[in-house]
């Protein structure tokens, strides 16, 4: 049977001074290895679900666990140190005035030995690819690079989940392709659980399992494939679909026998070629 | 003005460990009180142009750096020129009289705030801020005995350091966003400038009370949870130069004391 | 208001060790009532570029006219502030330059700051408040207290309140939802349209270019690399590739079938329809033969 990394039962969440639930009635698991991307539209209470994940809110109801482990007081430091979280804004969560220690910051906080902090800092920067960064400050940087530092600063506490909340959202097109691309490859290389928090429906595509929320409660859960078939519901919920997906939909409508599902580029012009020669 | 600005080098001056510098600029501060006369006063500047050499700054940027100051200095003894009534009179020009003690006094005086500021300016020219902040953590290390939050304090310094130039750029977006609105920022009666420096100035407290917000929550997700347990990635490491420079300063303070009248 | 550049260079901190130059070399016309997208790479001076068309940097050399003012290295700011009621900009992430209490007195800084009176200012803000869509009732309360989105469409009804003959907008929707994204650049096409608004995107989205410009500038390192019409500028497609930069999807996605199958989709294909039609073309003309 394959691990549950996390798994989420009845959560309920209110901000103070708020009438209503931010959160109500949310479940779901996600297995080990598994890249879920959690997709909602502004104030859908997805950016919340991540904080209740990593016990930086308190849930007024509902159980959350990581590998079997219950997120309570107790637990709450042991469950952060395999859980690493890069948030939206590049400036907002460096804290050190280098790259280099910037990456230490949590290896420092955690007491791991300097002799095996310079060793993980130097792993980690070749990771994301910033070797030659190490030294800069971070008003030279960057807010893709930015980024890639706050994901090296991650993966050197060596952790089972990273979640990513709404990381691409404040990047240019060159910047959120420089980190997608460095999670794309952690993911293959550690086989790390990756939560991306986004709504940013192309980058949902490359997840294993989508999760829709609207207004604080899950809408749907499924594969990609399964999400975009839901086409106009999506929208409903301030929501896109994907470039291909909208032009298969469209296609469709004008008569032309597409059968696949396929959100890529290729797979829609093969499909496509294919039909053509078989007219 | 290059006072409080870092010159990256990688001279014996900059190489040393910044506790050691801190002591230094301490103690000679201390000493720079025990000259008196022209050997002392030899002595001591010998010593800072020393140092100033080792660091391989250029003595030119240095002075240029300095300007301002040098108005300071020479004001200085201007004033110790025409207020000392001391010794014999060397000029007299009408009501005023120049006495060889004014001068002495002006010399020692201003040549005392010169090699101040030289060697404070010989500090921050050859230790990064961080430096800086590392080592007053470090120094006042013992305070914790005494509940005093060393390594809070420390971490706020570094926090605030490399947050500056964040700050910088925001202010000068919002400057710029309510100039094109009609503020103007450099003219106008005193009410409408009230009206501009508050625009620059909520915005920019709103944003930076979300920015610490922010942080603080990430710091937290990154297991922070005060000094208690932390290793540290920077590390201080003292030098036989260190030792070696910071005899010499006890030399040149057993020095002054011998030679002072 | 007729926009011409001249020869602009821009070089940040000139004469000092820290001296960068921005904008070489610069050349641009942009007719009256035209809607122009600016792109290229962050860094390739599209920032420095829109804040010359308000005065907000003058060239270091070369010159900018806008309408009958001329902007060149020597002139006084002061002079400048009528340009600026002229040319509005409404800047990355406007909702950072709120500070009033209410939305009403935050739209209305602005026109007031340029001579206009209280009650013109108030009749703006209600203008320019449903202009952006939102309900009158957020008049009275603090812009503070908003949503996001909200919060955004504020900032932009303060610098529509200045009743602007040009406006630029430097990447109006960055941190959007996909709907709100939408609404917004909805929003600035149908001012375009009424207003005849003289309108300068500076965008990352390829695709807003393609759907609303009339005319595109393509930024690289500091200078004018390319103008012309979407469809002259995606045409050549290799070169845009080349440069790095992005192309609209439906453009790509034509290049591809064209590769493919070795025929040719007659329509540009800058937007979703163009391309349907196209292919729908393509496999009509198969059906024909038959």
């Amino acid at each position: 049977m394959e691990e549950i990394a996390v798994s989420v039962e009845n959560l309920f969440f209110q901000y103070p001074n708020q009438p209503n639930d931010a959160i109500r009635n949310v479940s779901f698991q996600i297995k080990k290895g598994e890249w879920v991307a959690i997709v909602g539209h502004n104030g859908s209470g997805k950016s919340t679900i991540a904080k209740l994940l990593m016990g930086l809110l308190k849930p007024k109801s509902g159980i959350i666990k990581v590998f079997d482990q219950l997120l309570n007081e107790e637990t709450i430091w042991s469950i952060r140190k395999r859980m690493g979280i890069v948030f939206q804004n590049p400036d907002n969560q460096f804290v050190g005035t280098t790259v280099q220690d910037d990456i230490a910051f949590g290896l420092e906080n955690n007491g791991v030995p300097r002799e095996q902090m310079i060793e993980r800092v130097k792993s980690a920067i070749q990771q994301v690819g910033m070797e030659e960064f190490l030294l800069r400050e971070p008003h030279y940087l960057s807010g893709g690079q930015k980024q890639r530092v706050a994901i090296a600063g991650v993966i050197a506490l060596q952790p089972d989940i990273i979640i990513l909340d709404e990381a691409t959202s404040m990047l240019d097109p060159r910047g959120r392709r420089e980190v997608i691309g460095a999670i794309e490859k952690l993911k293959v290389k550690h086989h790390m659980t990756v939560i991306s928090i986004t709504h940013d429906l192309e980058e949902a595509m490359k997840a294993d399992k989508m999760i829709v929320m609207n207004r604080g409660e899950t809408m749907s859960e499924g594969t990609p494939q399964q999400i975009f078939s839901l086409g106009e519901k999506l929208e409903e919920i301030r929501l896109d679909l994907p470039f291909v997906i909208k032009i298969r939909n469209e296609l469709k409508q004008a008569g032309l026998p597409l059968q696949l599902n396929d959100a890529s580029l290729e797979g829609l012009v093969n499909e496509l070629w294919t039909l053509y020669l078989n007219k | 003005m290059i006072i409080g600005r870092y010159v990256p080098g990688n001279s014996v001056i900059h190489r040393m460990d910044p506790r050691a510098k801190l002591l230094l600029v301490f103690f000679y501060v201390g000493i720079v009180f025990l000259a008196n006369n022209g050997v002392t006063y030899a002595i001591l500047t010998a010593f800072t142009l020393l140092l100033l050499f080792l660091s391989q700054v250029p003595f030119l940027f240095v002075l240029k750096g300095i300007k301002p100051v040098l108005w300071v200095v020479l004001f200085t003894f201007l004033l110790h020129v025409f207020m000392t009534k001391e010794g014999s009179v060397l000029y007299q020009i009408g009501p005023f009289a120049i006495y060889e003690g004014g001068i002495q006094q002006g010399i020692f005086i201003s040549l005392r705030f010169l090699l101040f500021v030289l060697i404070t300016t010989l500090l921050t020219l050859s230790t990064t801020p961080i430096e800086v902040t590392d080592a007053i953590e470090s120094l006042f290390g013992p305070l914790k005995r005494f509940r005093i939050p060393v390594h809070e304090l420390a971490l706020m310094m570094s926090i605030s350091l490399r947050f500056i130039p964040t700050l910088m750029d925001e202010t000068e977006k919002i400057m710029k966003a309510q100039a094109a609105r009609g503020v103007d920022f450099y003219g106008g009666p005193l009410g409408e400038r009230m009206k501009a420096i508050v625009s620059l100035l909520v915005p920019l407290f709103i944003h930076s009370f979300k920015r610490a917000e922010e942080l603080a929550i990430a710091m937290e997700a990154r297991g922070y949870r005060g000094g208690e347990g932390r290793t540290k990635y920077r590390v201080l490491t003292w030098k036989g130069i260190d030792t070696v420079l910071l005899l010499a300063v006890a030399i040149l303070a057993a020095a002054l004391f011998l030679l002072r009248s | 208001m007729d926009i011409v550049f001249e020869q602009v260079e821009h070089i940040y901190q000139a004469n000092s060790p820290f001296s960068q130059r921005a904008l070489y070399d610069v050349n641009l016309s942009i007719k009256s009532g035209t809607y122009v997208a600016i792109i290229g790479h962050t860094g390739s001076g599209k920032s420095t570029l829109l804040q010359h068309l308000n005065g907000l940097l003058q060239p270091t050399k070369g010159m900018v006219c806008v309408d009958d003012y001329v902007i060149h290295s020597a002139k006084q700011a002061k002079q400048l502030k009528p340009l600026r009621q002229k040319v509005g900009i409404v800047f990355q992430f406007p909702e950072h330059q709120l500070f009033e209490e209410t939305v009403e007195k935050d739209i209305c800084f602005g026109p007031i700051n340029f001579g206009v009176s209280e009650e013109e200012a108030k009749r703006r803000a209600k203008v320019a408040l449903s202009l952006v869509g939102l309900p009158e009732e957020v008049l009275n309360k603090s812009p503070f207290d908003l949503s996001g989105g909200q919060m955004r469409r504020v900032a932009i009804a303060g610098i529509l309140a200045m009743e602007p003959d040009v406006i630029v907008l430097d990447e109006p929707t960055a941190g959007l939802d996909p709907k709100g994204r939408k609404d917004l650049m909805e929003m600035f096409a149908r001012l375009h349209r009424e207003k005849q608004l003289t309108t300068i995107l500076v965008t990352h989205s390829m695709e807003d270019a393609a759907k609303y410009a009339d005319y595109i500038v393509v930024m690289h390192k500091g200078t004018v690399w390319k103008t012309g019409t979407p469809q002259q500028i995606f045409h050549d497609l290799d070169s845009l590739l080349h440069l790095g930069l992005d192309v609209p999807e439906t453009v790509l996605l034509k290049r591809r079938l064209e590769e493919k199958m070795g025929q040719e989709i007659p329509s540009p294909c800058l937007t979703m329809e163009q391309l349907i039609a196209g292919i729908k073309q393509l496999f009509a003309k198969v059906n024909e033969h038959e």
